[in-house]
């Protein structure tokens, strides 16, 4: 049998083609996470898009149990919040069938917020700061302006939308995204809108004060006060790209332009908040600080 | 939380599945080195010059599994398409594991050759999402010996 024989196994094996597995998994990986990825942005975007489609009256209806712990209250504060949104809400065109419904809340933090069912909240702490009617009238029309254009529902649709996306891939990680937006105080709270909708709301914001008191003033005064709130917290604003609010100073100077453009009034005789809320308010604070 | 415990499998599976490969190729060579006298062919028929022999079924057999950091990776292939190739070594690894194993069984006939080798693989597992996935390779062939009076 001399005349066979059989060679030796070559070390470079032929069969095995993968000597860094790890190298392959993360060129394959990444090149599917980035897919995945662009996906999730993708439905996304078109949750948010498309959000707006769904009826006043079906949002209505999501948020129902949660506006039923929130009833009317007969407060001073509260009220005289209502009026002014009454008194502001006509003149800027509300989708048909929305009621704006304003909650005060008696917490020392300087916010408002707008969010699903024609519910707005202005804490505590941003009444405290305000120096008069106009600059509150503002903070109110700016958060009535994310009502009018429904970006809480957009917000909401985006969130969901991509919180499904995920959930292909990871049914944890994205029913927490879910949980975050429809859970409890996520989905009246932290909606976040884009700078965009930010720089829409502020448009109308400012046409609804000019019509309620015939002149702009207080419309920037809203912002620097937001700024410096922002800044007793210790935090600097960050660049420009990482924020989905507009930075105050662009905002201020955005305002500004569309007062002149506009040829309204840069400033009038300013109203006073009532004292009755002012007192309200003052007591509050000292009574929890 | 399901991905916390994906992460401890895919750096186990890496790991653990990287080490046992090493140490089966080390033992591998070694092998294929002790038991090279024995020879392997797919003829059908003995070499012309063979004289009288006894012949014999010979078989060797072996199951090699995956582990969860090949599946991921062959599952990521899966989606793009193309070779599989993190399950190639495991292939590699049972086909030679299997002649080995075949050779071996040969050598205690007192055999220097066997012919008409084949092989034959079977998957196991991996039906239901989540089960072990591994590979059965079957190496047989007909060993031919010295006539024994």
């Amino acid at each position: 049998m001399a005349e066979y024989s059989n060679p030796r196994q070559p070390e470079d094996d032929v069969n095995v083609s993968d000597r860094k597995p790890l190298r392959s998994f993360l060129a394959l990986a990444g090149a599917v996470a980035l897919f995945c990825g662009a996906a999730a942005v993708a439905i996304a975007f078109v949750g948010g898009e498309f959000a707006h489609y769904l009826p006043y009256s079906t949002e209505k209806k999501l948020i129902e149990p949660y506006a039923l712990r929130y009833p009317m209250r007969e407060h001073v504060v509260e009220n005289y919040l209502q009026a002014l949104a009454d008194r502001l809400a006509p003149g800027m065109a509300l989708p048909e069938g929305m009621a704006v419904r304003v909650h005060y809340v008696d917490e020392p933090v300087v916010n408002a917020f707008a969010t699903l069912g024609g519910h707005v909240a202005v804490y505590r702490g941003l009444l405290e700061k305000v120096p008069d009617e106009n600059v509150l009238a503002m903070v109110l029309a700016h958060e009535i302006g994310h009502l009018r254009y429904r970006h809480p529902i957009r917000s909401l649709g985006r969130g969901v939308a991509f919180g499904a996306a995920i959930s292909i891939f990871s049914a944890a990680a994205g029913g927490g995204v879910a949980e975050q937006v429809l859970g409890g105080s996520g989905m009246l709270t932290l909606l976040s809108f884009s700078r965009s909708q930010e720089e829409e709301a502020d448009a109308v914001a400012l046409a609804a004060l000019v019509a309620a008191y015939g002149h702009a003033g207080g419309a920037t005064g809203t912002f620097k006060l937001l700024q410096e709130a922002s800044r007793e917290r210790g935090r600097a604003e960050p660049p420009k790209i990482l924020n989905t609010h507009p930075l105050t100073e662009d905002r201020i100077d955005r305002l500004a332009d569309a007062i002149a453009r506009g040829g309204h009034r840069a400033d009038g005789p300013r109203t006073p908040l009532p004292e009755a809320v002012r007192a309200a308010v003052a007591k509050k604070a000292k009574g929890t600080s | 939380m399901d991905l916390i415990v994906f992460a401890i499998l895919f750096v186990v599976g890496y790991f653990a599945g990287r080490w046992t490969e090493k140490r089966h190729y080390v033992s591998i060579r070694e092998r294929e080195e002790q038991l090279a006298g024995v020879l392997v062919f797919t003829n059908r028929f003995p070499p012309p010059s063979t004289t009288r022999v006894d012949s014999g079924l010979v078989a060797g057999s072996v199951v090699i599994s995956e582990d969860f950091f090949k599946g991921v990776v062959a599952g990521l292939y899966s989606l793009v398409g193309g070779r599989i190739r993190s399950y190639e070594s495991l292939l590699d690894r049972a086909r030679r594991e299997a002649v080995l194993r075949m050779k071996l069984e040969a050598q205690k006939l007192g055999s220097g050759m066997v012919i008409n080798v084949k092989f034959q693989t079977f998957a196991i597992g991996g039906r239901n999402p989540g089960s072990i996935k591994g590979v059965e390779m079957l190496a047989y062939g007909t060993a031919l010996s010295p006539v024994r009076h």
